[in-house]
């Protein structure tokens, strides 16, 4: 007779974000059957300063990490401000999604979203200057990201 | 507040959750519902929810809509309401009201409610699921006021769960789970049962008393938050006794029940009322888990709250009672979601009637520090307080509640400390690290042991590696500088002057750098381990590479993993190597903490080092007197250490366990059927990855399992026994010397003690034979260490 009325909250923890991999070998529908069951976090918005052992103190609050993959620049080989954490178990990692997404690590709101899992290359910054493309476009002042984004400093730097 | 604890991994595991394709599979079978039923769903389970009406209207409107279904569809208008009385705890007499007047529509329904109803409490009580079959009892009770249920028959349901209290030869936490389900009803129940019943009711009331004078309540002591505090920790039966007692002192008048069903009273007088059909508990057998006793969590009383607000109702009241269980009811119904649980917890139907915050802090803190286990993840109830803090007045109310655990924290169990430091530690990492540490500089008087200063000391420690060293020394005052840890740090430190020890060192670098082949680096090592003891060379090997591999976790984790061979073939069989290691990661991380913490853990799970060893190692490390009067932070590492080395032990026989059993059960099934049966159900089956199960195979897995259990049973003798003879010996010591025994340092090995009882007792109890045995029968252990131990024992007597 379970589950005939759901009376629990809704769990948010398996709902799929709208991210999609558009370099991911497979189809569509591969990717979001692998991000159903996967194991493994993308996480967002990082200091460009977070280290690899402050998000390992986070993200083990939900449970045992396997690995994390820091994201890194595509030129510089330095953190660009994401990372792939990888637990053992899949109910760790939705715990994670229920707790950690929207809290602070490192003094900024983090945001996680389920990956189809790490693969070789991931870990580096597709934007067109090495780092995140979203850092491309970005219009704000970000102490911890670089600061401005690299057509607005390189503007800037040519009006001194 | 009582809410039953049970544990915690298979509370918060939802079908098919490590199904690989479960996505799909519950697509499948969930059968499709027709329009009329999920219409009934609607209209029944939203019964709650905020309209502009009141609850009497909408239930006589609803009573009205339902009555042209009861012909056709009266089966699942019953099963919709037994589902929802038995998550919707704060719902109860909405849905009791409901009934009645169905019942007074349709004699039949109410019969075949009542049949229902006990058919699903037999088959909850048989799933071991006593939370949802308390639920159902408590509703049972109610529909004695609305005219559903005879007064007399529910008395004679009451009595038969007395007598199943009062069988023989059953564990009291059995007999305990029926006398609280009949405690638990009578708030609801007993005025209208002290009318209509009251010698009965009397009868029964004294089945009780006499129940609870005979009871042993030896375990609360283990249980406790404090040993002594202001607030009494109750046991939780003792508590709840208590309460009624006192209701029924006040003539069964309580302020909290809506009771819907008294604008009703003329419709409800001329039903006809049923009597419960005759219900006899499933019986008692050796595989069925009860629920473990606890004590009730006191924390705050009226004079915490502000005035002018409203009054904290008193800790013997059943209003305090009932507020908490269904505070409960809402966190247990939202632990997927914390901003809909922390939504639901602020807007709570009477939170004008109590000084909401306080209780809800209360609520939570009393399920985070629940001993043995909380019955949600830890980090939940860190994230979900993350959230109310953006409510009103929460954060005032929350700073206030460290304050006086902070103030209380001086016989605070040291278990409910380490929880504390790890949600403290996780608060302020989310408000930047933002306290009034000088208002706690009383602690930095105390000794090393103390348990303010060791609080504040590990909160500190976790912020740090939350952030960085310089960060939090920004935060805190410079008087804090004595109990703040140092920068971490490497420390390599390889003794040169031997110039054999200078050439293996120089050689190993080199190949680093020059990334030799591991295989090449093997056969070179080889060579030097026969000049020199071969752990020499493991020791100087290890500590080169952790020096080479220093930058992060990832660099480490890359070169175990490369040199994983090597390491293995420099080790021994034996236990030597693993402690070789162990000695080498201390001395070259020594002065961060976590670096060793993350590398025991991976090295675990790599097999270069074994549980018993790691265990051996750090007990004996604990054991040095000079560890013990100036190195406090290093006993404190030990523990954190040991602790990861027995829950990796733990899950590694845990899953091994589990493998076994899926091995057996799947060969069951294999058996079952033939030929092309089998074939086709076996290409639907979830653990097609095992393939065929042959026999050979599961008598393999079986040794494994022999083995492991074995080798845990071996860890944990060793632990107890450690602990035995360390405060055995402190208390033979200071007694001779005429000294009071009662040191910070006793309390804190008293409190580890306690720890490794609680966090594993489920594991424990399973070789309880083996610890009696060789552990607690001997004649000479002192009464004082014996007394926890009974303690523990009694947890599922």
């Amino acid at each position: 007779m379970s589950g005939v009325v759901n009376f629990r909250a809704k769990d948010d923890a398996s709902v799929l974000g709208p991210y999609r991999d558009q370099r991911f070998k497979g189809t569509l529908r591969e990717q979001e059957k692998l991000l159903l069951t996967s194991k493994t976090l993308y996480v967002g918005n990082l200091s460009y300063y977070t280290t690899e052992e402050q998000t390992y103190e986070l993200f083990s609050r939900a449970g045992d990490i396997k690995r994390i993959i820091m994201g890194i620049d595509r030129f510089k080989k330095t953190p660009c401000g994401f990372c792939f954490v990888e637990y053992y178990l899949r109910e760790d990692a939705e715990d994670a999604m229920r707790c950690i997404n929207g809290t602070r690590l490192d003094d900024r709101i983090i945001r996680t979203d389920w990956d189809a899992g790490f693969v070789e290359g991931r870990q580096y910054g597709r934007g067109k200057h090495g780092g995140q493309v979203r850092d491309e476009y970005r219009k704000d002042y970000d102490p911890g990201r670089g600061g401005w984004n690299r057509v607005i400093a390189t503007r800037n730097a040519g009006l001194e | 507040m009582i809410h039953l604890p049970h544990i915690d991994h298979d509370r918060r595991r939802r079908a098919g959750d490590e199904d690989n394709d479960w996505y799909y599979k519950r697509r499948r079978t969930v059968p499709e519902k027709t329009e009329a039923e999920v219409h009934l769903e609607f209209l029944i389970s939203r019964i709650g929810e905020k309209s502009g009406s009141s609850m009497e209207s909408n239930l006589e409107n609803l009573a009205q809509s339902l009555e042209t279904y009861l012909i056709t569809d009266i089966d699942r208008i019953i099963d919709i309401i037994i589902e929802c009385v038995c998550y919707l705890t704060e719902e109860v007499t909405a849905y009791s009201t409901l009934v009645g007047l169905l019942n007074s529509k349709k004699q039949k329904f109410g019969s075949e409610l009542l049949h229902q109803l006990l058919e699903v409490l037999q088959k909850k009580l048989i799933s071991a699921d006593f939370i949802h079959a308390l639920h159902i009892v408590t509703f049972l009770a109610d529909l004695v006021n609305c005219h559903v249920v005879s007064s007399s028959s529910l008395v004679e349901f009451f009595e038969s769960f007395m007598e199943a209290a009062c069988e023989e030869c059953i564990p009291q936490v059995r007999s305990d789970w029926f006398v609280y389900a009949v405690l638990h009803s009578l708030p609801w129940a007993g005025p209208e049962l002290n009318d209509r019943e009251k010698e009965p009711l009397d009868n029964l009331l004294e089945g009780v008393d006499k129940y609870m004078l005979e009871r042993n309540t030896s375990h609360a002591k283990l249980l406790q938050v404090w040993s002594a505090m202001e607030h009494e920790q109750e046991e939780y039966l003792d508590s709840l006794w208590t309460q009624i007692s006192k209701l029924r002192d006040d003539g069964w008048v309580e302020r909290h029940i809506s009771r819907y069903y008294i604008a009703f009273d003329g419709s409800l007088a001329g039903a006809v009322t049923h009597n419960l059909p005759l219900f006899s508990p499933p019986p008692h057998t050796s595989v069925m888990v009860y629920p473990l006793p606890t004590v009730v969590f006191r924390f705050f009383d009226y004079a915490d709250c502000p005035d002018g607000g409203p009054v904290l109702p008193g800790a013997h009241s059943v209003e305090r009672f009932l507020i908490e269980e269904e505070l409960c009811s809402i966190i247990e119904n939202n632990c997927y979601n914390r901003k809909e649980c922390a939504a639901q917890l602020v807007s709570y139907r009477k939170k004008t009637m109590v000084p909401i915050n306080y209780m809800i802090l209360e609520t939570i803190f009393s399920q985070l520090l629940r001993l043995p286990h909380s019955p949600l993840r830890p980090l939940f109830y860190g994230s979900l307080m993350i959230e109310l803090c953006k409510m009103k007045n929460m954060p005032q109310v929350i700073a206030q509640a460290a304050e006086l655990f902070y103030q209380r924290i001086d016989t605070m169990q040291l278990e409910c400390i380490d929880r504390l430091i790890d949600w403290f530690s996780y608060h302020l990492s989310n408000f930047e690290y933002r306290w009034s540490w000088i208002d706690w500089d009383d602690c930095l008087d105390l000794n090393d042991y103390a348990p303010k200063r060791y609080f504040v000391k590990e909160v500190i420690e976790k912020c740090m590696r939350f952030s960085y060293h310089e960060r939090i020394c920004d935060c805190l005052p410079s008087s804090f500088e004595e109990i703040t840890p140092e920068k971490p740090s490497i420390s390599f430190l390889v003794n040169q002057e031997e110039q054999s020890v200078k050439k293996l060192v120089a050689e190993v670098e080199r190949a680093f750098h020059n990334k030799t082949e591991p295989k090449k680096l093997t056969e070179l090592l080889r060579g030097f381990n026969q000049k020199d003891s071969g752990l020499t060379t493991l020791s100087i090997f290890f500590a080169v590479m952790l020096n080479a591999a220093q930058k992060s976790f990832s660099h480490n984790f890359a070169a175990l993993a490369r040199y994983h061979e090597t390491l293995k073939e420099l080790s021994d069989i034996n236990d030597e190597s693993s402690m070789a290691l162990l000695r080498t990661l201390y001395n070259v991380w020594k002065h961060n903490r976590q670096m060793m913490v993350v590398l025991i853990t991976k090295m675990l799970r790599m097999t270069l080092v074994s549980a018993n060893a790691a265990v051996f190692w750090l007990l004996s490390n604990v054991d040095q007197e000079l560890h013990r009067l100036f190195l406090a932070s290093l006993n404190f590492w030990l523990w954190e250490a040991l602790f990861i080395v027995i829950k990796y032990a733990c899950g590694h026989a845990n899953r091994c366990k589990k493998k076994f059993q899926q091995m057996q059960e799947k060969r069951v099934r294999m058996d079952r059927n033939d030929g092309e049966a089998y074939q086709n159900f076996c290409c639907n089956e979830e653990e097609n990855s095992l393939g065929v199960v042959l026999d050979d195979d599961i008598e393999e897995k079986r040794k494994e399992l022999e083995e492991l259990q074995e080798m845990l049973k071996n860890l944990f003798l060793n632990v107890l026994h450690k602990l035995v003879v360390f405060l055995s010996e402190h208390l033979v010591k200071y007694e001779t010397a005429g000294r009071n025994y009662d040191t910070y340092w006793y309390r804190y090995m008293m409190g580890r003690f306690k720890e490794i009882l609680l966090r594993y007792w489920h594991e424990l109890f399973e070789m309880k034979k083996d610890i009696d045995k060789e552990l607690f029968v001997t004649a000479g252990i002192d009464p004082r260490i014996l007394e926890v131990y009974c303690q523990f024992t009694a947890l599922r007597a």
